[in-house]
């Protein structure tokens, strides 16, 4: 199962080599905190995700072709994009 | 003797000219704190019922707390309040800036202004002498005009200001008080009750420093928030130090899951949201980032434009609040624009958020037939106009034409113009909402119901921040949160945890303390210690907060506001026209039930929402209770 990932703000500097949007290759079932934790986000930093514009949370399931947005909870005006 | 206070309230009656100093016990002290804990004590202990905002018995209390005055970062805010111009109900608000400190060097802990003076004055507070100058020459000047007058005519380097510009004297309703020239004290409509009892500035200026209980250990903290703030993980204080506010990450991530309200909260993403974030500021017309006194986190930004529209470097950067409500909120992705009025807005001293929901108000009754060029001296206000947003501030500030009706605020507005306007009117008890959608942030659109001074976005938990466990949640659990939930949960679990934040944030109102900082409760009931020398702990601070709380609700219930206003628009119970909402907004079942059981768990009764003298007996205020409805206010 592929789905895209897109890291923002302070969490893209914890994916491999700061890249803004990857695609994962998931098995099937696999979970939103499956993903982020694939993409390289260590277990314990909080996070907020979306789909579709839906906010998810770790245990909804990923479906072939989502695009994940990850990003931090709460900011003010980090650097990163 | 009393340690980290100067055991002193300034009283300045502007009627008789009479200045007066109380000097309360410390039993009040430790029972009221400061900041927010005695501006509910005195709003609700001495401004008579059913009077008008404007009326001279109002009273507008500048509160200080034990923080105020101390080298530390956060700690340089003060707390302001009075009876609301826009709710008629109580209202308080904070800011920061470099007032606060001089105002606690001059040697008082809070200033009471009473009355009404025949001609336009402002105040002098200084360690030295207390006087009632003539400003007849300062009423009309902007808010950096009467600094500069001010403090040459003082002739004192170290004197800082408290002033309204002209949208206070002309008593907008959503006028606000600036702390120097770009810290507002912006919500609730004080610049307004200022400007009614024709005070158009307080100067403060000293050296005076209380005595402290341990004088190490506020120096330990200091060093370790200042070396440590940016890892410190129960904030974000590294991204508010390099952008302030408004980043682009947070903005379009916002713009993705509904949380972007632009056109007047009735299409919650935006196409130019990228061209509004504090990164484009900054990039685009940024010369650098500012600090309040004596803090590292130094989140604000400074920017210089000279065209189309000049904006000089003085007068301080729109923060996140002021981007939005200026900007997606009236459909306008014009960055200078959105930069010059928050520019205007600081120079006449008008709230940026009341502002531009009052504005985004005008532009959907516009759009929608309610008003019409005729209205509006021929100025298509419509949204996306930022010509228009931008002409309207002035209307509004100096009550011209159209802006005459907005400056009344969205409330007051919506029932002059009738014809379903009410419809489009943001706000919670007359005060407009902040850009933080509550149907993305349900339990944070509880808290805009349930606080006594309407919709607020600094008096709950931001529910999207707290979806999993983290040191930030972990924090709160210590205040009584539950367990992480859903941003669009409304469970009983959701309302214990935000009432712990609100109880958290009222408790950072009264010490004062900047949200920004992160100290953690522990520090905060350590730092009391340490100034004071009382065995102040975290169970004291949840007490102090829920004495504010129900002391705003006796004076709101007093005045008539009862539970039926405990309510949001109705707007938020649908969907939007578009966006990640447009499947629909808050059940509206499960938010009434929210709303009983928070008064529950306040120890409120649950239908009516007024406190249960159990409660206030256990707050300290049975005092209070006589003053209890004789019978269930109808709703």
């Amino acid at each position: 199962m592929r789905i895209t990932i897109k890291m923002m703000g302070q969490l893209r500097s914890l994916q491999s080599e700061g890249q803004s949007t990857v695609v994962l290759d998931l098995s099937p079932g696999s979970t939103v905190a499956d993903a982020i934790r694939t993409a390289g986000v260590p277990d314990g930093e909080p996070w907020n995700a979306s789909v579709a514009g839906q906010l998810v949370y770790a245990e909804h399931p990923l479906e072939e072709g989502d695009s994940l947005l990850v990003f931090a909870p709460i900011a003010g005006g980090c650097k990163s994009l | 003797m009393m340690r980290g206070f100067a055991g002193k309230v300034l009283r300045v009656d502007l009627t008789s000219r009479t200045i007066h100093v109380d000097q309360p016990d410390e039993e009040f002290y430790r029972t009221y704190l400061g900041g927010a804990g005695f501006v509910s004590y005195y709003l609700f202990k001495e401004v008579p019922r059913g009077i008008d905002a404007f009326d001279p018995q109002n009273k507008l209390i500048f509160a200080l707390g034990p923080m105020t005055g101390l080298a530390m970062p956060g700690a340089t805010r003060n707390c302001v309040g009075a009876k609301s111009p826009l709710s008629g109900g109580y209202s308080k608000s904070e800011g920061g800036g470099f007032f606060p400190m001089a105002l606690k060097k001059a040697g008082y802990d809070a200033v009471i202004v009473e009355g009404k003076a025949d001609r336009p004055v402002y105040l002098l507070v200084s360690d030295q002498k207390v006087e009632i100058l003539d400003a007849s020459h300062l009423w009309g000047k902007t808010v950096l005009e009467t600094q500069d007058v001010i403090a040459a005519e003082l002739g004192e380097k170290s004197i800082r200001t408290a002033a309204i510009g002209p949208a206070g004297e002309n008593l907008v309703r959503f006028a606000c008080i600036m702390n120097d020239l770009k810290d507002a004290v912006g919500r609730g409509g004080l610049g307004a009750v200022m400007g009614s009892k024709n005070l158009k500035a307080i100067a403060a200026s000293g050296a005076w420093n209380p005595e402290l209980a341990d004088p190490a250990k506020i120096r330990q903290l200091t060093t370790i928030m200042n070396k440590g703030y940016a890892d410190n993980p129960l904030g974000f204080a590294k991204s508010l130090h390099e952008r302030g506010t408004g980043g682009a990450a947070m903005m379009l991530a916002g713009n993705e899951i509904g949380n972007m309200p632009s056109h007047n909260f009735g299409v919650n993403s935006f196409e130019g949201t990228a061209k509004v974030t504090a990164n484009a500021v900054l990039e685009s017309y940024g010369v650098g980032m500012e600090a309040c006194a004596a803090c590292g986190v130094r989140c604000k930004k400074v920017v210089e434009i000279s065209e189309p529209w000049s904006v000089n470097r003085r007068n301080g950067g729109p923060e996140y609040e002021s981007l939005v409500a200026l900007g997606p909120l009236c459909g306008v992705d014009n960055l200078a624009s959105i930069t010059k009025a928050n520019e205007l807005a600081n120079l006449y001293g008008l709230d940026s958020i009341s502002l531009g929901v009052s504005i985004g108000f005008g532009m959907e009754c516009f759009e929608n037939g309610i008003l019409t060029t005729r209205d509006t001296d021929g100025i298509e206000l419509k949204f996306g106009n930022a010509e228009a947003m931008l002409q309207t501030v002035e209307m509004i500030t100096h009550r011209r034409g159209v802006g005459d009706l907005l400056a009344e605020g969205t409330k007051r507005a919506a029932e002059k113009l009738g014809r379903g306007a009410d419809a489009f009117a943001m706000h919670v008890k007359g005060l407009e909402i902040p850009m933080h959608e509550p149907r993305v942030k349900q339990g944070l659109g509880l808290i805009y119901a349930v606080e006594a001074q309407g919709a607020d976005h600094c008096a709950g938990m931001h529910d999207t921040g707290y979806t999993m466990n983290s040191p930030g949640f972990e924090h709160l659990r210590g205040m009584g949160a539950t367990r992480p939930l859903p941003a669009n949960d409304l469970s009983d679990e959701k309302v214990a945890s935000q009432k712990a934040s609100h109880l958290w944030n009222l408790f950072l109102d009264s010490v004062v303390c900047c949200q920004f900082v992160p100290w953690s409760v522990d520090e905060l009931a350590e730092i009391v210690r340490a100034v004071t020398g009382w065995s102040y702990t975290t169970y004291e601070a949840v007490r102090l907060g829920e004495r504010v709380a129900t002391l705003g609700r006796l004076f709101n219930l007093r005045e008539g506001i009862t539970s039926a206003q405990d309510n949001l628009p109705k707007r938020m119970f649908g969907p939007t026209r578009a966006g990640a909402l447009k499947s629909g907004g808050i059940d509206p079942e499960k938010f009434d039930h929210a709303v009983r059981t928070f008064y529950a768990m306040m120890g409120w009764d649950e239908d009516t929402g007024v406190p249960t003298r159990g409660k206030m007996l256990e707050l300290g205020i049975g005092w209070a209770v006589e003053d209890l409805p004789a019978a269930p206010p109808t709703p």
